[in-house]
């Protein structure tokens, strides 16, 4: 997925997409908006982006699963099995993105890339929402792609690098 | 750990055709019960589709409200084929849904009563609020005439109470989004092109090649089309200029952002015209061939030198001639915005004006990538008896503003004020789908008003503050719940959308048109509602365009090809502009002959006293007004607004970020409730910000009932627009408390 943040204003309509499309309970949420304010007025440098589960390569939430609920499928997704997670909070504490959260049913929840749409041929929620159209999504694996184009072609950054996680949630900057 | 996402795009590649979720596909991403939980619960869903527009603002975005078959809504997307929305919803669209499930919703009809000496409301049937409005309405028909019943209205419910007032020979008819919003910018441009801006805006943002924003914060307003294109705008390199004391989202897109004091954008509008004619750069051609009174805005502007707009604007003059000329280099596929919410200090016609004529120096009218000639589709008449003649209505209130075009809100409220001179008493009123004490500016006065009406109806979906002033309350269904008007959408292209229900109406709630009929048969003007539903109307129109409700039923938009004439102006066309002169007008002659300034002067406006900030408002994108705040979904967003402080002003004050503090504006006027305080850089250091429509006194309201404040509570001073009317609200200043002055010892 990439993201960019010259076009997002903000407006959470991909929060609300993602709610309403995985039902996500009214106060939690898959995905946010992060406002960051640089420099001081007059002279002020503003970024809105909409963050999620960064579907990482090497996954510390995956890695620290006691029992194998957090695991990576075919397509690099991350994805949590309900059924086997034991809510025991570990992945939640282990990702550096703050992307995941206790459903109140007991599990732990995050966003899927809308994977029961992509297997349906749709793009996910947020990105079909988007009024801005600032998401981007497809095969990274692909040089033709749209996403890889944008990467190929723009300057972009990642989310916490240092964590060394290879996330494969990508910004325009 | 690495994993290959080949397999995945490919999925994804051969399900755009439209394939189902088989089997193998799902084999493909590995054995995954919660997916396949997923995949039960989602896509072999079996949700239904019904066609709609949106109504949680005004724009009007066809799209489509998902339903499972036990007729819960899930999901409402936008209509692909729609070319007023393409296809998108924004943020209140798509939690449209919440306005649907809102426990809070008003759910049966109350009547006003007193049970030991205490004003309460008790529920009542349809039967018996109708009959009792129906008694009243005549009773003030015969005592005082039918003009005597004015409405106060906003939206879809609006135009079928408008209907039942025209029926019954009212045409005491105003709404807040004139005088308290667009107005102004509406007789500006008319003066000067001759039409007015309408909505949506004809701005070819898309084609732009720069877009000027004076104070105009698309993004956090998300008037949906104009985000939609902006962001287009963007990718195409378009230069974006916004003029705004506040760095707004808008301000973050753009190459120039003005941070002008505040009050003083016309100053800078009359720089701009001065650098465009100073420096010959100004469209020659377009002005020669379509406009008058060149001559005399030439020598009207040659005093207004950018180093004269310096001392007043803090723009730097080197900074005015930059901007000049980057729209010059643009022109005329230039756009200078004429804003939305233009009520600012009481010269806001006049400022629309200036912005109208920087518009005609570019030759942006007409033009590829500055504002296209709009189109949309006449919708039939249904069938009905020819309404009676008012002798008096919103035109005769509203007098003493002579270039006003639509009902005054505020002055059909000092109408209902008893006063022995005036000819035009108002006695009783409807408000339907406008929250008052959010959208009129000086309380008093309103509350004065309310306190002199003989009886007051509301109709809404949600218990506003409004509903606390009714004798009657009547429960409107949502727009997901009902049949209304065909929307007939103005753009490049006419479209037409249909609103079909996607489940029956919730609690004891009804729908606006079915209200205004059953009033209208009880006050013997039944003939004017001959049909039993609405959708007969609608059938009705449908037919007469060449389609049909079953066709619509299937298609939810249908867009026709444009007949008026081509989108833009042709090369040395004869173009004859419907103003009076038949050109665009620099000099009005006729702002000369009504005693205005037949071209725009800057005036000055009061700056904040010691001690006080100027009180600026604005939009959040996922509020509409007022009305959305507790719409479960959208208040999840943004529960509570909050007060945009600078550090530095900060620092002074010894605030801190998500401390609680009151404000008190320069009339002694306290805010009900606290506001937590937001430091940011991104407001200057004479005024504080906070989102419009926060503060809601209902205690009905369960999320939005005292989280922030009402922005409108602390506008009691209004500069009005002498030209037509409009209430000025920019001109108020607060003062920031840190201790609970409601605190009793």
């Amino acid at each position: 997925m990439v993201i960019d943040t010259l076009k997002c204003v903000g407006c959470s309509d991909c929060v609300v997409a993602c709610q309403t499309e995985n039902d996500v309970p009214i106060g939690y949420c898959r995905d946010w908006i992060v406002e960051s304010v640089n420099g001081s007025y007059p002279h002020v440098e503003l970024e809105l982006k909409s963050e999620r589960c960064n579907h990482c390569d090497t996954a510390p939430c995956v890695r620290c699963c006691p029992t194998g609920a957090s695991h990576i499928v075919d397509g690099g997704i991350v994805l949590v099995t309900g059924n086997d997670c034991i809510g025991c909070g570990a992945c939640i504490e282990s990702c550096p993105y703050d992307a995941r959260y206790q459903h109140p049913d007991g599990y732990v929840d995050k966003c899927t890339f809308c994977h029961h749409r992509l297997k349906d041929g749709q793009l996910p929620a947020c990105v079909s929402v988007c009024p801005t159209k600032c998401m981007y999504f497809g095969d990274l694996d692909n040089p033709n792609s749209e996403v890889s184009q944008l990467l190929k072609n723009r300057k972009h950054k990642t989310l916490a690098p240092e964590a060394g996680t290879n996330p494969h949630v990508f910004y325009l900057i | 750990m690495t994993t290959s996402r080949r397999k995945f795009i490919k999925i994804s590649a051969l399900g755009i055709g439209g394939i189902a979720a088989t089997t193998t596909a799902l084999n493909m991403f590995g054995a995954n019960s919660y997916l396949d939980e997923l995949v039960r619960e989602n896509v072999a869903k079996n949700l239904k589709r019904s066609a709609t527009y949106c109504e949680v603002c005004f724009w009007k975005c066809a799209a489509w409200a998902y339903t499972t078959e036990e007729g819960e809504i899930k999901k409402i997307i936008g209509n692909d084929d729609d070319s007023h929305c393409y296809g998108r919803l924004c943020p209140r669209g798509t939690g449209g849904v919440g306005m649907y499930n809102d426990e809070d919703r008003l759910k049966t009809p109350l009547i006003r009563t007193t049970i030991n000496g205490e004003e309460t409301f008790r529920e009542a049937s349809w039967e018996e609020a109708l009959d009792l409005i129906a008694e009243k309405f005549n009773g003030i028909k015969e005592k005082y005439g039918a003009e005597s019943i004015g409405l106060l209205k906003h939206g879809a419910p609006g135009n079928h109470l408008e209907h039942l007032y025209k029926s019954f020979g009212s045409d005491t008819i105003g709404e807040p989004a004139y005088a308290q919003c667009r107005g102004p910018r509406e007789t500006g441009f008319k003066s000067t092109f001759g039409s007015w801006v309408g909505s949506p805006e004809p701005t070819d943002i898309r084609d732009t090649k720069c877009l000027v924003l004076i104070g105009s914060h698309i993004g956090e307003n998300m008037h949906n089309s104009q985000v939609q294109e902006m962001s287009e705008a963007i990718d195409n390199g378009a230069t974006i200029i916004t003029v705004d004391p506040r760095f707004s989202t808008a301000a973050s897109k753009s190459q120039h952002w003005l941070p002008i004091k505040p009050g003083t954008d016309l100053a800078l509008l009359l720089a701009w015209m001065n650098v465009l004619i100073e420096e010959n750069l100004y469209d020659k051609e377009y002005i020669e061939k379509y406009a008058i009174g060149f001559n005399e805005l030439k020598e009207h502007v040659s005093q207004f030198t950018p180093e004269w707009a310096y001392g007043i604007t803090t723009i730097k003059p080197e900074e005015i001639r930059s901007t000049a000329r980057a729209m010059a280099y643009a022109s005329p596929a230039v756009i200078i915005h004429p804003g939305r919410h233009v009520v600012w200090y009481g010269d806001d016609t006049q400022r629309a004006r200036a912005m109208a004529i920087l518009n005609a120096l570019l030759g942006s009218w007409g033009r590829r990538g500055g504002f296209y000639f709009k189109e949309s589709l006449k919708i039939p008449e249904f069938p009905q008896p020819e309404y009676p003649h008012p002798k008096w209505g919103w035109k005769e209130i509203g007098a003493k503003y002579p270039l006003a075009e639509m009902g005054i809100t505020t002055e059909i409220i000092n109408a209902s004020i008893p006063n022995e001179e005036n000819k035009y008493p108002v006695k009783a009123w409807m408000v339907a789908g406008t929250n008052l004490t959010k959208s009129i500016p000086n309380k008093a006065l309103l509350e004065k008003a309310i306190d002199a009406l003989e009886f007051m109806v509301v109709l809404d979906t949600m218990p506003m503050d409004v509903t606390g002033y009714a004798d009657v309350v009547l429960p409107e269904c949502t727009y997901l719940e009902r049949y209304d008007d065909i929307r007939s959408a103005t753009n490049r292209e006419p479209s037409i959308a249909v609103r079909i229900p996607a489940v029956e109406p919730k609690y004891n709630s009804k729908p606006a048109w079915w209200v205004a009929k059953e009033i209208g048969e009880r006050m013997g003007v039944g003939t004017y509602f001959n049909y039993t539903d609405y959708k007969e109307v609608i059938e009705w129109q449908l037919e007469k365009l060449g389609t049909s409700l079953a066709e619509m039923e299937k298609i939810g938009v249908k867009n026709f090809p444009r007949k008026s004439r081509p989108l833009y102006l042709s090369e040395n066309e004869d173009y004859r502009f419907p103003t009076a002169s038949g050109k665009i007008e620099l000099f009005s002659q006729e702002f000369k002959n009504l005693g205005f300034d037949p071209m725009p002067v800057f005036t000055k406006h009061p700056e904040p006293p010691q001690g006080y900030y100027r009180l600026n408002y604005g939009r959040a994108p996922m509020h509409t007004f007022s009305r959305t705040v507790n719409n479960p979904n959208l208040n999840d967003l943004k529960s509570e607004n909050n007060l945009w402080v600078n550090p530095k002003v900060a620092r002074i004050l010894s605030l801190k970020t998500g401390q609680e503090v009151w404000l008190k504006n320069q009339d002694e006027i306290l805010s009900d409730f606290p506001i937590k305080v937001r430091i940011t850089e991104r407001t200057g250091f004479d005024a504080v910000y906070m989102v419009h429509g926060f503060g809601h006194r209902n205690k009905k309201l369960s999320r939005a009932n005292g989280k922030g404040i009402n922005d409108t509570q602390l506008i009691s001073h209004v500069a009005i627009d002498p030209i037509m009317g409009g209430t000025g609200m920019r001109g108020n200043f607060v003062t920031i408390l840190t201790e609970n002055p409601h605190k009793t010892i």
